[in-house]
């Protein structure tokens, strides 16, 4: 058996090589280099935390604003995408399979394509404003649709939106439609069948849809590029630069670590104050 | 359990229920009293399940009325009327422990916490399932999952408790102490339960009365005994039990049957088909031993079978099949497949049916 | 009662179905537009932006990139992610779900991030920029997928079945090739599109690890920086069609079911 094992270990190889070398390594190195300081144009090892130091005290704005922004987009869309994959999963009837063909296939429909998509839309000679305008419902176009927080809020919504959908629709899917009629039964309504019965049994789909979509709006930069305008500062904007052009890579990589870590404390938060809120007493 | 005694605790009258173009209840009428121990028995597609249903109020018919307890719920959904239901799957809440689904009824009604705890330790004491209380369901046997949905219904004090298939899941040695469980509560709590079932067996040793369902009508209903001595048709004489079917012609109050053999039987004239019990016939060597009143027939043993406590014979006679189950130490010396035996039956035991 | 939330369950499902699948719609609706602002109402409809397009040398070459690079990414980490697939679905439950959640981190990481780290990293070796650079950070984000879609396929798959072929004298590899991978070949065509889409969309990690080069995604950044223009609907027309398509292909060959 022990030649058995050894094939198949080495099965996972280059696997494990591509994870190690190409992003553990990276990750590492970058991570180390946030320890670094910037000295004109070199780059002096050592061992300080002032580029943290930095982050927290230089950035503090684009912090608020940027988690500010990802919690609105990860509710958002999580809310959405909870609607729809309800409605896929108990309200379409024979159409659920349809419906959810639909969301596979937005699934991948672009990154860059559906952020372009929403600066057609919204922009001042962009078709929302046009079709306003046919219809006689404004005489100017409104400056207001683009270029700001908005704007990346949807933008970013409509992009997770499928992502968001199936892990939510997966956990519907495990929920035992007995189980909702014992409720009833009992003497339920339909309120209480909902937020006794049905949201316990899909926690772990919404967080997974919430941390994903957040996770992703955190760290996004071109996003706010394309469509947030000048009142958006998103911290991925300042990362980008450290590396475009400012070439400050410790600050940089400590402004992306920040990121991660304080990301990580708020989706710990969320999700233990949402299992304690639908904890059964 | 305080009930008015004027009127019968369920009505069902002209109930109907189509789906598309299949009919699945069909002006049915029910009366159930309080205590009964009911069973609607049927094969799957008789609407039994439909009825339940439709009692619970999770369908609501297409036209008659359903009265519970001299109110009309007819158009009342499931959490207005004062039923519960056992679930087939039992429909268990799976993120919560034993106690917590339990308690679920009780705590919709805002009753206050130590009430709650106090009804739960009690009916959990009834099931048998002490110690269980603080395990998540989804860690039970299927047997304990059983008591639990049994509870999480009987501890809501329904008027009528109602059970889809409750033995259904269950291996044969559960099924035995289940349907045990379910007497001694009854019984002990002197409720009235409503259960469907397509087994037969189960239908006679849990109730006191059996309703039998057949594409949507009710065709008999009575207690085990009466259904099984007088079957009305031909579908409940082998629905119930097993039957030895013998066609023939009834005039003047005398039945002839095709076999040969005839006797007495007031009704009126036209075919019947008579039904003879296979544990009422007697097998013997010889014809000599039998009586001059009883009804005989000659026959071939095809085939015994030895099912312990008793056994079953086919013979084959007047070219035509007869069950004969007799008990293992009745069964005469030396028979085996081939032997030549007589049959013989009281008249008594012939069950005339009347059937188009 | 009933019907009436119901409804109004349906009509918000029908709102979000709208705004998710609309837009695209409107995308796709501009490329053959006539006029040079994306606006109502529209004129006529023209092939004009799909000739200027046909006729510019850059999209191809940034259409050629793409090419190869997906294809690339593709081959390799279907091979990669397949093997994987192979060993976890064969060792205990925990050391699977631990290296499955460990190998799909990169996933859950922003890609700002992962990119920047790499370049970061590619520079402080001395590698060069290029496809090979783009075709490795890719690996790193297609691979999970791949290992997740065949191990579900693998999880379910009887290795009874293998082991009598061993049994019966094949090696491990030749049991592999004639026995598991024609019964999985379904899947791992699927995985390897949808790989394959990922790698055709990527715009990040492309951006900062390709150097001079350009992919798809790259050339609409360009285009876009400019401003708004139909050439630029019809680039991402072709983009999203071959995204869109490969995973049609992909649900076909696997059979999602959900």
């Amino acid at each position: 058996m022990k030649s058995y094992r050894a094939t198949t270990i080495s099965l996972l190889i280059p696997s494990f090589s591509i994870f190690g070398f190409i992003f553990v390594a990276p990750l590492l190195y970058f991570f180390v280099v946030s320890f670094w300081r910037k000295k004109r144009f070199q780059l002096i090892p050592d061992a300080t935390i002032t580029n943290y130091v930095q982050v927290l005290e230089e950035y503090t704005r684009p912090l608020w604003f940027t988690f500010g922004v990802a919690t609105i987009i990860g509710l958002v869309t999580t809310i959405l995408a909870f609607v729809f994959a309800y409605v896929i999963r108990f309200k379409s009837g024979r159409y659920s399979l349809h419906l959810l063909f639909l969301v596979l296939i937005t699934l991948f429909g672009g990154y860059l394509t559906k952020i372009y998509v929403w600066k057609t839309i919204l922009g001042q000679t962009g078709i929302l404003n046009t079709a306003l305008m046919m219809l006689n419902i404004i005489d100017e176009p409104i400056m207001m649709f683009l270029f700001n927080p908005m704007a990346v809020v949807i933008s970013l919504a409509h992009y997770m939106l499928p992502l968001a959908v199936l892990p939510i629709y997966g956990a519907l899917r495990s929920i035992d439609e007995t189980s909702l009629r014992g409720a009833l039964d009992l003497g339920a309504s339909r309120f209480r069948v909902f937020w006794d019965i049905v949201l316990p049994q899909c926690q772990m789909g919404i967080m997974a849809a919430f941390t994903l979509t957040f996770l992703f709006a955190a760290g996004d930069w071109v996003t706010p590029k394309l469509v947030g305008g000048p009142y958006t500062s998103m911290i991925g904007t300042f990362i980008q630069y450290q590396y475009g052009s400012r070439f400050n890579q410790p600050l940089g990589s400590a402004m992306a670590f920040t990121v991660i870590a304080i990301s990580l404390l708020i989706l710990v938060t969320i999700a233990l104050v949402g299992k304690r809120i639908l904890k059964p007493r | 359990m305080n009930q008015n005694t004027d009127h019968p605790l369920v009505q069902l009258t002209a109930v109907t229920k189509q789906f598309g173009h299949t009919v699945a209840v069909h002006l049915l009428e029910l009366t159930i009293s309080a205590g009964d121990f009911l069973a609607i028995l049927g094969p799957s597609g008789c609407g039994k399940t439909t009825l339940l249903n439709m009692i619970a109020g999770f369908m609501l018919p297409d036209s008659g009325t359903i009265e519970i307890d001299g109110v009309d719920v007819t158009r009342h959904g499931p959490e207005r009327r004062p039923t519960n239901m056992v679930f087939q799957g039992y429909g268990l809440f799976p993120h919560m422990n034993v106690r917590q689904n339990v308690a679920y009824g009780l705590r919709l009604r805002k009753m206050p916490r130590a009430k709650i705890d106090q009804r739960v330790n009690e009916i959990i004491e009834l099931v048998d399932l002490k110690g269980f209380e603080d395990r998540n369901v989804t860690q039970l046997s299927g047997g304990q999952m059983q008591r639990v949905a049994l509870s999480r219904a009987l501890i809501m004090r329904p008027k009528v408790l109602l059970l889809d298939e409750p033995l259904a899941a269950l291996d044969l040695k559960l099924r035995k102490s289940m349907q045990e469980e379910l007497r001694r509560i009854h019984q002990s709590i002197g409720g009235t339960f409503v259960f469907v079932t397509h087994d037969q067996e189960e239908a006679m040793s849990l109730a006191n009365r059996i309703v039998i369902m057949q594409d949507g009508k009710l065709i008999q209903e009575g207690t085990a005994r009466e259904i099984y001595d007088r079957p009305k048709t031909r579908f409940v004489s082998t629905f119930i039990g097993e039957a030895n079917l013998f066609s023939g012609y009834r005039k003047d109050d005398k039945v002839v049957l095709d076999i040969g053999l005839t006797f007495s039987n007031a009704g009126p004239d036209g075919h019947v088909d008579n039904v003879v019990r296979p544990e009422a016939i007697t097998v013997s060597h010889s014809s000599g031993s039998i009586q001059n009143d009883l009804m005989t027939l000659k026959g071939k043993i095809d085939d015994i079978i030895f099912l312990g406590p008793y056994i079953n014979c086919r013979i084959t006679a007047a070219k035509r099949m007869v069950t004969v189950l007799v008990s293992s130490s009745s069964l005469p010396e030396g028979m085996t497949s081939g032997s030549d035996v007589f049959l013989a039956w009281r008249p008594e035991d012939n069950t005339v049916i009347n059937e188009k | 009662m009933n019907q009436l939330s119901t409804i109004i369950w349906r009509v918000a499902g029908g709102a979000i179905l709208v705004f998710m699948v609309g837009p695209l719609f409107v995308l796709a609706l501009f490329a053959f537009s006539d006029k040079t602002l994306l606006s109502f109402p529209i004129t006529g409809l023209t092939l004009d932006w799909w000739i200027k397009i046909a006729n510019t040398p850059a999209f191809w070459a940034a259409f050629e990139k793409s090419i190869i690079i997906t294809s690339v990414v593709g081959f390799v980490s279907t091979i990669v992610g397949t093997m994987a697939a192979n060993a976890l679905a064969q060792m205990p439950k925990r050391v699977a779900g631990l290296s499955m959640a460990l190998v799909t981190l990169p996933v859950m990481l922003p890609p700002l991030v992962l990119a920047v780290a790499l370049a970061n990293y590619y520079a402080t070796l001395g590698i060069k920029f290029g496809l090979l650079t783009v075709i490795a950070g890719h690996l790193v984000f297609t691979q999970p997928f791949v290992i997740l879609i065949v191990h579900a396929r693998l999880s379910g798959f009887d290795y009874a079945i293998v082991n009598s072929a061993r049994d019966l004298g094949a090696s491990p590899i030749k049991a592999f090739f004639t026995i598991t991978f024609p019964i999985i070949r379904s899947t791992i065509i699927g995985a390897a599109l949808v790989a394959m889409a990922l790698s055709l969309d990527e715009f990040v990690v492309t951006y900062l690890t390709i150097g001079k080069g350009s992919t798809l995604p790259l050339y609409m950044w360009g285009l876009m920086r400019r401003g708004v223009n139909p050439q630029i609907n019809v680039v991402s027309l072709v983009l999203i069609t071959l995204t869109i398509g490969a995973s049609l292909l992909a649900l076909r060959a696997t059979r999602y079911r959900g």
